[in-house]
């Protein structure tokens, strides 16, 4: 007899039976969950996302496989990398086994009389099943010993409902299944080798009857037991049985085994575990790291708790795992501020359980009691996206804090200090409250002038920015950018007092009506203009200029045209504009927008100018500074536009050895400017500003002179922090403009 | 309780005042208007009353500069009724204009309560409130930081504050006239989305042209901005010279020796 899968050896013909029954209400109740989960996905607000094709196919399965099948974010951290691979694979490859033993014994057995499982395919099949069970098991363990033994402080989060008890019954009944699995797999093999040795095997299906031929098939199928290698090694823990025992334990096992495997089965919708599906279908599906719009006539809060979020937010929110890694990293929760990425997602989706599973554990009614949603929590984010970056499951956290924000802007239930800086904003254009006709007197303190992009042609129209044209000592860094685009020979202009704040800050308060005003009158004035490309050394200007304005690329780029408008491509009103910002999202979690490899770009960081105009000889190197330093990622810069190179390229290119800090590049941690939280004051009592915590970073790595920054609140925020912990004779912070000023021509003034 | 507050708008002093080229009052053309501060509080504390015991609030306003935005500004925090009275001067009214102006009106629009800002930067003496009072014959309130209901005899209590941070409980008979320094809280943000919102819907009601501006009794004979006759020196250089010329400066005044 060919070794084939012994299914159903020793199942009475009523269990086997009641196993069906239970296995079809296990599917009618996870169907009822599963549209119960739809309905409140759907109830969430349109996001636009890019159309299906072959681009988008693609980048769905670069995402599989670099988030879901090999788990990238995971591999910072090897004990949760190694667990979640044998939780993962051997789940896979179990489920995997039994969808295939189902086909061969439902499908090819009963209605085709063959079996799909015997052979070589059976001796394979068993192989892989038993190393899945084994590398599953491999990761339950350290699942467990990590959440209950190690206790890392990620993954533990006081006033979470639902959490620990999901954790609990998910990990017990894996554990209990393939455990089960095992044992029962041991027994059929022993239960084999005595039927083999009594030559059942000898007789012919025709004369055996049902029960005969299952034995027969365990007996042969007991010939190939080496192929099952921790069935075969179980099986020895059973020698001492005799047969009945063995087939009573095996029945009682094998009962205990797809009661569990049932219960997993119903518990995956409604708990965490949902998150096999969810995850996988957040990761896959297209999505945009554009901030959905909000409309004033859509009902701010829903039963006093949840801001309109949008059915891609309320899908993502459903993928959390509460796996802490957002928390981890996340400079708000590091000064002690009452936030955490994942509180906030985490409550939110206890919320949103509420409305698939009636019997959820109940949540505070309103945001103000909940201790993770309340308007303290929210105002926290600095909106740096560290947390993004990290999720495995590519949950956008900080859209979901600006969600939340905007009902708060609605209700003025604002951070200290916002007010007057919003009411700035409206009034005047910039946050500090000054006159519109000030925001070029920077201007005033240069040997030549500027030209005025409102009336003559440039090709870079310089988006200067509010920091930049405003405070004392950014302004200082302005005038030496002028001073470098000057000697460059670039033809540059600025839009003087017609230049309003770019709105990024604002909108990540929430503010998008105060958004649209100041986007709408920044296009009239670039649109009033002739210019071929922005650049702006404000990178949160950048980031906003370039991803959210909806500009279009002029054609031909070329020497600017002295009568026509080569950016007339720009939208004319602000819905054309907005509407093609949305149609053509610059990419979402996971996969930023990128310049790398554009050779010209409509919005350039002057960092970026900068290393071009060195690169093209129009920039010469007169002095090497031979500094050594280290450079900080501004956050709009680095982890929403990765702009990674062009700063360090600059550096090196000018004679500076740069020395990394721990945390660069994506990693970079935040100075607690963004998100608006530069016009908020702390909150008395924290355990230490952004800033200095960054500073430290830079003071420990003991031989750098300069910590090199690229953006002017970064400027502002760490010089602070060098003085309040005394280090201006140990750190020097300067912007990149500086360096390169010194570097080109020791005669160009420059802040220091 | 229906409630009438009265906005006006001032010189905002982030710009540059311009006096005319006779020097005879500002350059009104290249002057930009902002909303009285104070008369901000008072809408703020008119709102809250409603919001706390029920009623209806009114805001009057000249139609003066930008008053529009403004207006839809106030109706987007609450305001449930704005009238603008026409005016077709280049310079705002003074106080005497006003309250001869709504002293014409007040009593056409059964207010229990006109709340106005107690000062503005262009009547330090904030007497378009007293003006108004004494016009109605009303009783008045000046330097008010809150009103709640609880006085005696169906009386309310407004919170006066006198200089020295001295608060003093004042009683005070409706319909009445109080001028409002600060509101109970700070006034609220008002989300663009929804001053949008409010300029699509809200409907302003006009009110009658006041009579002929009466030839002031006071009259302005020049208006300038006063001549530096001091100034700060900055000290520049190293540090050194910087001490050094320090130590000279000190002195040459006679403070060093």
């Amino acid at each position: 007899m060919v070794p084939s899968r012994p299914t159903f050896w020793n199942i009475p013909a009523w269990s086997e039976i009641l196993q069906y029954l239970l296995g079809a209400g296990v599917v009618v109740f996870i169907v009822w969950v599963v549209i119960r989960h739809i309905r409140c996905w759907r109830k969430g607000t349109r996001e636009p996302v890019p159309r299906l094709g072959a681009e988008v196919l693609k980048q769905a399965l670069e995402r599989l496989a670099r988030f879901v099948l090999t788990p990238q974010r995971l591999q910072s951290d090897p004990y949760a990398f190694i667990t979640h691979l044998g939780l993962f694979w051997g789940m896979v490859l179990l489920a995997l086994g039994t969808a295939i033993a189902t086909i061969d014994w439902d499908v090819f057995h009963l209605i085709f009389g063959v079996r799909l499982l015997q052979g070589a395919f059976y001796r394979v099949f068993e192989l892989v099943l038993d190393v899945a069970g084994v590398a599953l098991l491999i990761g339950l363990v350290l699942a467990v010993v990590r959440r209950y033994v190690l206790r890392p402080s990620r993954l533990t989060v006081p006033q979470f409902f639902g959490e620990s008890w999901e954790s609990a019954v998910i990990l017990g009944l894996l554990l209990l299944v393939t455990i089960t699995g095992f044992l029962i797999e041991g027994l059929r093999i022993q239960a084999g080798l005595m039927l083999k040795s009594a030559a059942v095997i000898a007789n012919t299906p025709e004369n055996m009857g049902e029960e005969g031929v299952r034995d027969a098939t365990a007996a042969a199928a007991a010939s190939v037991a080496p192929w099952s290698p921790v069935g075969n090694l179980v099986a020895t823990i059973f020698r001492g049985l005799d047969a009945s025992s063995l087939r009573q334990a095996h029945l009682v096992l094998w009962w205990i085994h797809a009661l569990a495997a049932f219960a997993f089965l119903l518990a995956i919708p409604v708990t965490k575990a949902n998150h096999l599906i969810t995850a996988f279908l957040n990761v896959i599906l297209p999505s945009s790291s554009e901030l959905p719009t909000a409309s004033p006539t859509i009902k701010q809060r829903i039963d006093g708790v949840l801001p309109s979020l949008t059915w891609r937010q309320r899908l993502e929110v459903s993928a959390c795992t509460a796996c802490g890694k957002c928390q981890e990293v996340c400079p708000a929760h590091r000064a002690g501020y009452a936030f955490t990425p994942k509180g906030t997602v985490w409550a939110t989706r206890g919320v949103l359980m509420r409305e698939v599973w009636p019997w959820w554990p109940a949540t505070a009614k309103a945001s103000e009691e909940h201790v993770w949603l309340n308007k303290d929590a929210i105002w926290s984010c600095y909106t740096c996206r560290a947390c993004e970056v990290q999720c495995p499951v590519l949950v956008r956290h900080t859209n979901l804090v600006v969600s939340y924000r905007r009902p708060l802007v609605d209700e003025s239930a604002l951070a200290d200090g916002l007010q007057e800086v919003l009411q700035n904003l409206q009034r005047y254009g910039n946050s500090f409250g000054q006159s519109p006709r000030k925001r070029a007197d920077w201007t005033k303190g240069l040997p030549f002038a500027v030209k005025n992009a409102n009336k003559e042609a440039v090709h870079y129209l310089w988006f200067v920015g509010d920091y930049t044209s405003y405070d004392a000592r950014a302004r200082e860094v302005t005038q030496t950018i002028a001073r470098i685009f000057n000697a460059a020979g670039l033809d540059y202009g600025i839009l003087y007092e017609k230049e309003k704040n770019a709105g990024n800050d604002v909108r990540r308060i929430g503010e998008e009506g105060l958004f649209e005003f100041l986007r709408d009158e920044n296009l009239r004035a670039l649109e009033s203009a002739t210019w071929q490309a922005i650049v702006t050394s404000d990178p949160h200007s950048y980031h906003v200029l370039r991803n959210e304005y909806g500009l279009k690329k002029p054609s031909p780029v070329g020497p600017p045209a002295s009568t026509e408008k080569p950016h007339e491509a720009v939208g004319k009103n602000s819905n054309t504009v907005a509407s093609q910002a949305l149609a053509d999202p610059p990419g979402g979690n996971g996969h930023p927008a990128k310049h790398n490899g554009d050779a010209a770009p409509l919005v350039w960081h002057v960092s970026e100018l900068f290393w071009e105009l060195l690169k093209s000889g129009k920039l010469t190197v007169a002095k090497k500074l031979d500094r050594r330093v280290t450079y900080h990622d501004p956050c709009y810069l680095g982890r929403y536009n990765e702009v990674y190179d062009a700063p360090r390229a600059v550096l090196e290119a000018i004679g500076c050895h740069v020395v990394e800090m721990p945390q660069h590049r994506e990693n970079s941690y935040c100075c607690g400017a963004g998100g608006g939280r530069i016009w908020m004051k702390d909150r008395p009592g924290i355990r230490e500003r952004p800033a200095e915590t960054r500073v430290k970073e830079a003071l420990s790595l003991g031989n750098v002179e300069d910590l090199v920054v690229a953006c002017p609140k970064d400027l502002v925020m760490f010089q602070d922090a060098v003085k309040s912990l005394g280090a201006e004779d140990r750190l020097r912070v300067i912007d990149v403009a500086s360096l390169l000023a010194q570097a080109i021509s020791p005669d160009i003034k420059s802040q220091d | 309780m229906n409630i009438l507050a009265v906005v006006r708008l001032v010189p905002d002093l982030v710009e540059p005042l311009v006096v005319t080229a006779e020097e005879d009052n500002l350059n009104w053309d290249q002057t930009a208007f902002t909303l009285n501060e104070s008369d901000d509080h008072a809408v703020e504390e008119a709102i809250l009353l409603k919001e706390k015991y029920g009623g209806h609030v009114s805001v009057v306003a000249f139609d003066f500069g930008d008053i529009d935005q403004v207006l839809y500004m106030l109706a987007a925090k609450g305001v449930d009724r704005v009238i603008k009275i026409s005016w077709s001067h280049d310079e705002p009214p003074n106080s005497l204009e006003v309250a001869r102006t709504l002293s014409r009106l007040v009593p056409k629009l059964n207010v229990d309560l006109v709340v106005i800002g107690c000062q503005s930067h262009t009547e330090f003496l904030g007497m378009a409130g007293p003006q108004l009072a004494v016009a109605l014959n009303w009783p008045y309130v000046g330097v008010v930081r809150g009103v709640q209901e609880g006085g005696t005899a169906g009386r309310w209590t407004a919170f006066k504050e006198y200089p020295g941070a001295v608060l003093a409980q004042m009683e005070v008979s409706l319909p009445a006239v109080l001028g409002i320094l600060t509101a109970s809280q700070p006034p609220r943000y008002v989300p663009v989305s929804r001053i949008r919102a409010a300029a699509q819907s809200v409907r302003f009601e006009t009110a009658d042209t006041p009579a002929e501006i009466e030839e002031p009794p006071v009259k302005i004979q020049r208006v300038y901005l006063p001549p530096a006759v001091t100034h700060a020196e900055m000290l520049t250089g190293s540090e050194a010279e910087v001490a050094q010329r320090l130590v000279d400066i000190l002195l040459a005044r006679g403070v060093l020796k």
